[in-house]
C-alpha cells in the first residue's frame, strides 16, 4: 500500500510539474502572467536569509498511508488555494481566473471525474495564486517576513539560487501546500526540473532575474496544483 | 464564559503548557479541520497548530467546535449541502440562494433545524454588513420584492466574489415569510405569506418544484431532500387510491393492471400529500400562494392544475382545497419514517397546508436520520453501505438529543470512528 501510495504521489507531482511547464511553455496561462512586474525588488540573499527547513512538519511521503478518495469541488479548490497561502484578500486576478476556471472544475467529489480541463484549469488557478504570493514576497525587504521564498534573491540570476536555497523553497511550500515535507524522490524531481529549467533557457536570457521568479512561481504552480491539493 | 473566550484560553493555556503533539495529533487536527471547513489548511496555520494541541489535550471534541467557528464551514461546507437540496438538478454549481441563505442562517444561529421545514422566517443580508451596492430589502418594499421574491439578485450579490463577503456573517434572520401581492412597474405589494413553511416555501424550492406540472414534484422532492429517500422506495401499491387525481388513466394502454401494479404504487402516497401544495405555484418569477394572489386557481383557490385532465378518469379524486392525508403508514412504511405526528407528541395522518406537512415531516425519525446521512456524506464525503444503516440512525438519535443543532451534528459525524 505504502509502495503504491508513493507512486500514485510521484505521479500527481510529475503531472503538477510537467503540467506546469506546458502550461507555460505552450502559452496556455492568461496574458497577466506576461504583464507581472518583473523588476523585482532590491533583495540582497545573504548567507543567513535561508530560513532554516521548516521543522513542525515533519512527516514524510511514506508516512501517509491512506489513498485519496474524494475530490475537492470548484470552490473548495479555490479557497483551498487560498488559505494554504494565506492570501484571504484574494487580489482581483485570482477572482478572474476563478470565473475564468471555475465551469471546468468538478461539482462533485468523485475522483473519476477528473479530466484534462479540469486539470488545466487548476494549475491555471494555482499559476495566478502563485503568481500573487511570490509578488507579495518578493515585495517584501526583509528577507525574515517571507514565508516561502526567503532564500530566493528575485534581483539575481537564476544561477544564484543554489540548491540549498532552492530545497528550501519547495520544502516550504509542501508543508504549507501539502501538509507535510517533501520526500527525497519529489526533492529529486524538483531538483531535476530546476536544471532543466535553467538549460531550457537561452544563453541571451540566463542572466536575466525574471528567470529565478519565473522557476518559484513554476515551483509553487506545480504543488499548489498537485493532486493533494485538490483531493481529500 | 462565551465560546470565543472559552477557546481563547484554551489557547493561552495550552500555548503555556507547551503539551508536547505527536505527529498523528497533528494531522488529525488538520484532518477535523479539512473535513468540517471543506478546504486545506497549512501544517502551521496558527489554527491548526492550536488544535494540535488541543488534541494532545484530549480535546477532540472542542477542536471540531472550534472548526464549526470558522467561516469556511459557513460559506462552503453548509452552502454546497444547502445547494445540493435547493433545485431539482441536485447540483452546487448555483450562487447563493434564499433557501441556501435560510439553511446557512440556522446554522450559524444554532436554532432547530426542523424549523426549516415549517418556520416563519427567511434569511437576507444584513443591511449593516453589506457594502451599499447590495440593495437594502429590509427598508425598502420595492427592493425586497425586487432582489428577493421576484429574482435571486439579492443573493448572487452576497455570493459574487467581486464583494468578497463573508455570507455566513452578513445574514440577518427575518422573521415572518413574505409574498407578493401585486406588482406593476416595479412597484411591489408584500404581504405576509399564510402558509409559511421554512425553505418548502422558499421562492428557489417553489421555483424548482411548484413551477407548471401538477405539484406532485414539491412531495417527491420533499421527501428526496429531506428524507432521502426516492419516490419508488416508499412507493406502496396496497395503500389508498382515494386521492389519486383525475389525471391518472387507471387504464393505461387499456391494461387496469398496469395502474395496480406501477402506477397506483406512486401514486398513492404522493397523491396523499399533494393537497397540501394545492394552492402553491409559481409564476412570473415569483412563489404563488392562491389565498394571496389568485393565480389560475378556482372558486376554492385550489389551482387548476390539481384538477385537470379530468376526463382522463371522472371519478379521480377532486382537489377542493389545501388537505392532505398520510397514506405511507402500511408495510415497510409503517417503520420506515418512524411518523410521530406534527409536534411529536399527538399522533396525526392528515393535516392542512404546507406548513403542516412540513411539520410531519420534521418531526419524523427518518428526518433526524436523514439529515445525519446528508451531514455525514458532506463532513465525511462518502456513504456508508446499507450493512452501515446504523451509523446514520445513531447520528440521527444524536441531533435530536442535541434539540437538531445542525452545527452540533456536522461535529459528531466529524468525530465519528466511520468518517475517517
Amino acid at each position: 500500500m505504502k509502495k503504491l501510495n508513493s507512486d500514485l504521489k510521484n505521479i500527481a507531482i510529475v503531472i503538477g510539474v510537467f503540467g506546469t511547464l506546458s502550461f507555460y511553455g505552450f502559452n496556455c496561462a492568461p496574458p497577466s502572467f506576461q504583464t507581472m512586474d518583473q523588476k523585482g525588488g532590491s533583495l540582497v540573499l545573504s548567507s543567513n536569509g535561508i530560513v532554516p527547513v521548516d521543522e513542525v512538519v515533519t512527516s514524510t511521503l511514506e508516512a501517509k498511508t491512506e489513498l485519496p478518495f474524494a475530490l475537492l469541488t470548484a470552490e473548495q479548490v479555490f479557497y483551498s488555494m487560498i488559505n494554504v497561502t494565506d492570501q484571504p484578500t484574494f487580489s482581483n486576478a485570482i477572482r478572474d481566473e476563478y470565473a475564468i476556471r471555475s465551469g471546468a472544475l468538478s461539482v462533485i467529489s468523485d475522483l473519476k471525474t477528473v479530466n484534462g480541463p479540469m486539470l488545466l484549469a487548476i494549475t491555471s488557478l494555482a499559476g495566478e495564486v502563485c503568481n500573487s504570493l511570490v509578488a507579495r514576497e518578493q515585495a517584501m525587504t526583509d528577507l525574515t517576513q517571507r514565508k516561502f521564498f526567503g532564500s530566493v534573491n528575485f534581483t539575481q540570476a537564476i544561477a544564484n539560487l543554489d540548491t540549498t536555497g532552492y530545497t528550501d523553497v519547495v520544502t516550504k511550500l509542501s508543508n504549507s501546500f501539502l501538509g507535510r515535507a517533501p520526500s527525497s524522490a519529489e526533492l529529486t524531481m524538483f531538483n531535476s526540473f530546476r536544471t532543466d529549467f535553467q538549460a531550457a533557457i537561452p544563453a541571451a536570457n540566463i542572466g536575466q532575474a525574471a528567470q529565478t521568479r519565473a522557476l518559484v512561481l513554476s515551483t509553487c504552480s506545480a504543488l499548489l496544483s498537485s493532486f493533494e491539493v485538490f483531493s481529500y | 464564559m462565551n465560546f470565543s473566550m472559552l477557546s481563547a484560553a484554551l489557547l493561552i493555556g495550552l500555548s503555556s503548557n507547551a503539551i508536547a503533539q505527536t505527529q498523528a495529533q497533528k494531522e488529525d487536527a488538520k484532518w477535523i479541520y479539512e473535513r468540517i471547513t471543506g478546504v486545506k489548511w497549512a501544517a502551521d496555520n496558527p489554527l491548526i497548530v492550536q488544535a494540535a494541541a488541543m488534541i494532545a489535550a484530549g480535546q477532540r471534541a472542542e477542536v471540531a467546535a472550534l472548526a464549526t467557528q470558522q467561516a469556511q464551514f459557513l460559506n462552503i461546507t453548509v452552502k454546497n449541502f444547502a445547494l445540493e437540496m435547493s433545485t431539482r438538478d441536485e447540483t452546487i454549481r448555483l450562487p447563493l440562494n434564499d433557501f441556501a441563505a435560510t439553511v446557512m442562517g440556522v446554522v450559524r444561529d444554532n436554532t432547530d433545524a426542523r424549523e426549516l421545514l415549517y418556520g416563519n422566517f427567511f434569511y437576507v443580508g444584513d443591511p449593516a454588513r453589506i457594502p451599499a451596492n447590495i440593495p437594502n430589502v429590509i427598508a425598502n418594499a420595492n427592493e425586497m420584492g425586487a432582489g428577493v421574491l421576484s429574482s435571486n439578485d439579492h443573493f448572487e450579490a452576497l455570493d459574487s466574489k467581486n464583494n468578497r463577503l463573508d455570507i455566513g456573517s452578513v445574514l440577518m434572520r427575518v422573521n415572518g415569510q413574505r409574498l407578493v401581492q401585486n406588482e406593476a412597474n416595479n412597484v411591489f405589494t408584500i404581504v405576509a405569506n399564510p402558509d409559511p413553511a421554512g425553505v418548502l416555501t422558499s421562492r428557489t424550492f417553489i421555483g424548482a418544484h411548484a413551477v407548471a406540472g401538477t405539484n406532485r414534484r414539491p412531495v417527491e422532492y420533499t421527501f428526496r431532500q429531506f428524507m432521502c429517500l426516492p419516490l419508488e422506495q416508499w412507493a406502496d401499491a396496497l395503500s389508498s387510491d382515494v386521492r389519486i387525481g383525475r389525471d391518472i388513466d387507471r387504464f393505461p394502454g387499456g391494461d387496469h393492471m398496469k395502474f395496480q401494479t406501477s402506477c397506483k404504487s406512486c401514486h398513492t402516497v404522493m397523491d396523499g400529500f399533494r393537497g397540501a401544495w394545492a394552492r402553491w405555484d409559481f409564476d412570473a418569477d415569483m412563489a404563488l400562494q392562491t389565498t394571496v394572489r389568485q393565480g389560475a386557481s378556482d372558486g376554492n383557490r385550489v389551482l387548476n392544475k390539481l384538477n385537470r385532465n379530468a376526463t382522463i378518469y371522472p371519478g379521480g379524486y377532486v382537489t377542493t382545497n389545501d388537505s392532505w392525508v398520510n397514506h405511507a403508514v402500511r408495510g415497510v412504511n409503517a417503520t420506515l419514517f418512524g411518523w410521530r405526528g406534527l409536534d411529536k407528541v399527538t399522533p396525526a395522518n392528515s393535516g392542512m397546508g404546507v406548513n403542516q406537512f412540513g411539520r410531519l415531516i420534521a418531526n419524523s425519525q427518518r428526518f433526524s436520520t436523514c439529515m445525519a446521512k446528508r451531514v455525514f456524506k458532506s463532513v465525511c464525503r462518502k456513504e456508508l453501505p446499507d450493512s452501515e444503516i446504523g451509523v446514520y440512525s445513531g447520528l440521527g438519535s444524536q441531533f435530536e438529543s442535541m434539540n437538531y443543532n445542525l452545527r452540533n451534528l456536522y461535529q459528531v459525524a466529524a468525530l465519528h470512528p466511520r468518517c475517517k
